[in-house]
């Protein structure tokens, strides 16, 4: 006879403030993830000191055991292998796993994408939402396979969607992923959901965005400069240049009868302050 | 190694020993014993499982407990060692079983990949050889209990999937979490 061990052996990879909830919740759960998986230090703010990331800063505050592989090599794989983990959780991780690492799991490693792929695979697929004017969206669970976003869909819940700012979307998808994950992990494991591939002809990619994405391009229409101030807030930051090059933050805009009416605006090294505000010191923006 | 479930030696009624102290026999219980802890999970053997159709079988001593909870911690870690002391059960007969059941997920090493729920007798006595062929009796509650009879089962070519409810490919165990939500 044998008994079986009820305790699963999960290993938690995720690096992002998106991953927070999940992994919070693995923790209330009795099936504490046995090993976390996250991104090595960046340098980040204004010294460029290097940071932790949000999950590692979680992970070291509940005494997870840790490992920030820069590179998942071959002695990467075989330390994780001897943790004999039975699947994996991955929620904004930031890297493409190969094949081997993913074998290591019997169960397959779960990501949680917040898009209904294969919608907007890629590394901003909450930004695309908004900067596309979505009025749906949702989140996807799929199973890890090599390619980016690219695996098995094991399950997808759709949102409908009203003009959301990016962190509220943000936390509302990332609440969304983990309830649906709770919902799929048992299912899952009992071998009761049959994956379904993506439509590869239907497959739609979020880009990487940079620093630079967040200038406006005055000439565009005004409710795509509006969905660019939601989508880029707080991170890069819709702005413009103004005099001597200084960077202008335009924070709250909004559209009324097709014209865009700036509404709160932070120039650089100062606070945010009403655009009335802002022109009082810089009259020189009055015509 | 391990017999597995489509094998027809599974289904026989085992034999008796005639000689409990002959040197295949002594072999054929090492050999039983090393097949069962090489196994993270294994708790008990039976001698059909490794294609003897013989009436023997083997309980890890660490499994001669009431709870199988206790079990669990102690063998939960794969990376801990595991007491590999075990106890011999040679030509066992039941002299008696409490007529309460209690229901619980049990797997086998013939089995692989399912688990499932089996209604066992919470106590029973057995008589038997042990590995020196002295006559024992003995009385097992709880999961010691469980294993006896699954490990009898065996020998009357019976596997724990005849008996079993809610088969699932891994233990009925709830993903347990408490969501606050």
């Amino acid at each position: 006879m044998k008994i079986k061990n009820l305790k699963l052996k999960i290993v938690f990879l995720g690096t992002s403030e998106f991953a927070i909830p999940t992994l919070k919740t693995l923790l209330l759960s009795d099936n504490q993830p046995i090993l976390v998986i996250t991104s090595e230090d960046k340098p980040a703010g204004r010294g460029r000191k290097l940071a932790s990331s949000p999950v590692k800063a979680l992970a070291l505050a509940n005494n997870l055991a840790i490992l920030e592989p820069s590179k998942i090599d071959r002695d990467f794989i075989e330390k994780t292998k001897v943790l004999g983990p039975d699947i994996g959780v991955l929620a904004a991780y930031g890297k493409i796993l190969p094949k081997a690492f993913i074998e290591a799991f019997p169960l397959g490693i779960l990501n949680i994408h917040p898009s209904l792929l294969p919608k907007y695979r890629g590394p901003s697929p909450i930004q695309a939402a908004i900067l596309n004017g979505d009025k749906k969206t949702g989140v996807t669970i799929i199973l890890i396979d090599e390619k980016m976003d690219h695996g098995p869909i094991l399950a997808e819940r759709a949102i409908n969607i009203d003009n959301p700012d990016y962190l509220e979307l943000h936390n509302q998808l990332a609440e969304l992923g983990i309830k649906v994950l709770l919902e799929v992990l048992p299912e899952w494991i009992q071998g009761n959901i049959k994956p379904r591939s993506q439509n590869e002809s239907e497959a739609t990619y979020s880009k990487l965005i940079k620093k630079e994405d967040g200038q406006i391009d005055w000439s565009r229409p005004a409710e795509e400069i509006e969905r660019m101030v939601r989508a880029y807030n707080p991170w890069p930051g819709a702005y413009t240049k103004i005099k001597n090059g200084e960077i202008l933050k335009i924070k709250k805009v909004k559209v009324e009868n097709g014209v865009l009416k700036i509404l709160i605006v932070q120039p650089e090294s100062k606070k945010e302050m009403p655009w009335d505000a802002f022109l009082r010191g810089h009259p020189e923006f009055l015509k | 190694m391990i017999l597995q479930k489509e094998n027809k030696v599974l289904r026989q009624n085992a034999k008796p020993v005639a000689d409990p102290k002959n040197t295949d026999i002594k072999n054929l219980i090492e050999k039983m014993a090393e097949v069962m802890f090489a196994e993270p999970d294994g708790i008990g053997i039976a001698a059909p499982q490794i294609g003897k159709s013989l009436r023997i079988f083997l309980v890890a001593k660490e499994a001669a407990v009431r709870n199988a909870d206790e079990l669990r911690e102690k063998i939960g870690d794969e990376n801990k060692k595991r007491n590999i002391d075990y106890l011999v059960f040679i030509n066992p007969v039941v002299k008696n079983f409490a007529s309460k059941k209690m229901k619980d997920v049990e797997g086998c090493l013939s089995v692989r990949g399912l688990y499932g729920e089996v209604s066992r007798a919470e106590k029973i006595t057995i008589e038997y050889l042990d590995e020196s062929g002295k006559k024992r009796q003995r009385g097992a509650s709880g999961l010691f209990a469980r294993v006896i009879q699954h490990e009898l089962d065996h020998l009357d070519g019976v596997l724990f999937i005849d008996k079993a409810k809610n088969l699932k490919k891994i233990s009925n165990s709830q993903f347990p979490i408490s969501n606050e939500n």
